[in-house]
């Protein structure tokens, strides 16, 4: 019985591990598209939210929301706090929504889907918290 | 990081079988949260990630057209082959979303994935291309770890 648990125990660290590296990726990988390439597109989804190309260049909005993003992956990948994978999904399902609201194939929405569950499933498999204290904590069950 | 027996067993049974929560006496809020919703999260994620994917492959998409050529495949033969890859992708993802989670197609999905994602940077595309993508192999790697690695070629296969 012992043996048997030990193993799972390395089995869930090793899926919690996998799910960090997941989250981090999305949001290091997405955020360097608009903080280091500078990616063309994304002044299309700044416009969907009223904002034109010249605010955008303007107030450097790419490398300040490609760099948040990237910040806010490494965060999640050291302590991936519950409050801050909530965030993160409804973060990644409202960016993703905005391909298709700036005029791409709604397959490019479907397509991530992965990359908005990933925060979630995060969670779920840390631990749903069971207060308010510890969806600001590190472990919510342990 | 330590996790307790309970969350062991939730995690070996409750959740690589939903239907178990059914057949227990008691049943927790938690493992309904958990159990069914974990299950479903992982298992519409590898669908729609495979629908999304293959639904480019239907309608062709010139910049797959390089991936093919990492590969040594010409121009002409790429665009044939993206329909099939396509309904192959459509296919396997409808399988996982509305028949059964297969551990064997899931493993097929964390390769593929891995291996779609490998060929961007590998076609001269930057490097953040790769890394925006690891939900893409390591999701569906995920629900293979949830569900429990394979021990017979028949678990494999259920």
């Amino acid at each position: 019985m012992t043996t048997e648990h030990a193993s799972a125990n390395v089995g869930r660290t090793q899926l919690d591990l996998l799910l960090r590296v997941a989250v981090a990726g999305a949001l290091v990988g997405h955020g360097a598209y608009g903080a280091v390439m500078a990616k063309a597109s994304w002044y299309g989804y700044f416009a969907v939210l009223g904002l034109s190309e010249p605010v955008v260049e303007a107030a450097g909005l790419l490398r300040i929301t490609g760099g948040a993003e990237i910040a806010l992956g490494l965060v999640a990948l050291v302590f991936p706090v519950p409050v801050l994978l909530l965030l993160l999904t409804a973060w990644k399902i409202f960016t993703e929504l905005l391909r298709p609201a700036a005029g791409e194939p709604f397959w490019e929405f479907m397509e991530r889907a992965s990359n908005m569950v990933a925060p979630l499933v995060l969670l779920y498999v840390r631990g749903w918290p069971s207060s308010l204290s510890k969806w600001f904590g590190g472990n919510a069950r342990v | 990081m330590m996790f307790s027996t309970v969350h062991v067993r939730h995690l070996q049974g409750v959740v690589t079988r939903p239907t178990a929560i059914r057949r227990r006496a008691v049943v927790t809020p938690t493992d309904v949260l958990d159990g069914g919703a974990l299950h479903w999260l992982l298992r519409i994620a590898c669908a729609a990630e495979f629908v999304g994917h293959g639904a480019f492959g239907i309608i062709t998409k010139a910049a797959w057209v390089p991936y093919f050529g990492v590969a040594g495949i010409p121009s002409e033969l790429a665009w044939k082959l993206m329909p099939v890859i396509g309904t192959v992708d459509i296919t396997l993802g409808l399988c996982v979303g509305m028949l059964r989670p297969v551990r064997a197609v899931l493993l097929y999905m964390a390769v593929w994935g891995l291996l779609t994602a490998t060929l961007r940077p590998l076609s001269g595309e930057p490097i953040w291309e790769f890394v925006e993508r690891a939900p893409n192999w390591a999701i569906p790697l995920a629900f293979l770890c949830v569900r429990g690695w394979g021990h017979s070629r028949r678990e494999w296969l259920s």
